[in-house]
């Protein structure tokens, strides 16, 4: 599996599969470009799930009403993620946040191979109002930032 | 190279009977008992195939739906409403959009109000021809 194939898995998880436990996504865009930074792909939604009448009431009753996004970029050998472009990712997820009124965004990144600083770099991500995972392709081991969102796409999402 | 989807909508075709079904079930109802009560089953029959009849024909009316694209542009028709036609360069970007009852569209963005193509009811694969209109556009972008 290349990172492309896993960002078409991340997208169908994201909007037909567990991922939907996570907030409900409804509108989804590849290649989608904030500013000088381009993510594969960006899927908007809402906290408040849709589904039939009981789904409804608990959602209305329990769900906040937040607009969400979720951003996933993908890296390669070349180009592993480190501090400074990580950092420049969230960035570009907050502005979009900012224009879009989310209140909270996945960032998702997907690579080859998961060494220790790539480790202790998504660990460290500790924004509260972005949550970061990153997927390994090879191994299938996630790594999330020490937030609630970054522990809730951990658990819910898989490649 | 032209590529045309008119899929039967099992759901649409079903609904459009029960309609049909239930008209002429409200009107036997208005029939007099000594008229109706003898011929029951011969009522139910003629109502079944006329449901069907009918069904078919008010699905075709309002419901059914033809598309059909190539590398330049596309045409919808939903029922016998007047054909949309639209070229891929009017739009610039292109999102895979999920309705309440799980139904997937392809929104096409460009100067004018996104349009929607219903893929789902298309039975098309959303994820795969989303990525085709994205090479259409950017294409002829």
């Amino acid at each position: 599996m290349n990172a492309q194939e896993a960002i078409n898995r991340l997208e169908k998880e994201m909007m037909k599969g567990r991922g939907r436990w996570v907030a409900d996504f409804s509108e989804s865009f590849r290649n989608y470009r904030v500013g000088d930074v381009a993510f594969d792909l960006f899927i908007s939604g809402n906290t408040r799930v849709k589904g039939f009448i009981l789904s409804r009431v608990y959602s209305f009753f329990l769900n906040p009403n937040y607009e969400v996004g979720f951003f996933a970029v993908s890296t390669d050998l070349d180009n592993q993620l480190n501090p400074r472009r990580l950092r420049k990712w969230i960035l570009a997820v907050k502005s979009c946040m900012e224009k879009s009124e989310m209140k909270w965004s996945w960032l998702a990144v997907v690579g080859e191979g998961l060494s220790d600083s790539v480790k202790k770099c998504v660990q460290e991500a500790a924004d509260s109002k972005v949550g970061v995972a990153y997927f390994d392709i090879h191994s299938r081991q996630v790594v999330s930032a020490d937030t609630y969102l970054g522990r809730q796409l951990k658990k819910y999402v898989r490649v | 190279m032209e590529h045309r989807h008119s899929p039967v909508q099992p759901y649409y075709l079903f609904k459009s009977f029960v309609i049909m079904f239930l008209i002429q079930a409200v009107i036997v109802m208005f029939m007099p008992m000594a008229f109706t009560a003898p011929i029951w089953y011969q009522i139910l029959a003629v109502n079944l195939i006329v449901g069907i009849v009918l069904g078919w024909y008010l699905y075709r009316q309002w419901y059914h739906i033809e598309f059909s694209y190539d590398d330049v542009g596309f045409r919808l028709r939903k029922g016998k409403t007047p054909s949309v036609e639209h070229r891929w360069n009017e739009f610039s970007q292109v999102s895979l959009t999920r309705n309440n009852y799980g139904e997937f569209m392809v929104k096409l963005y460009g100067n004018q109000e996104p349009f929607e193509i219903p893929v789902s009811k298309l039975k098309l694969d959303p994820f795969g021809f989303r990525l085709q209109v994205m090479s259409h556009v950017a294409h002829e972008f």
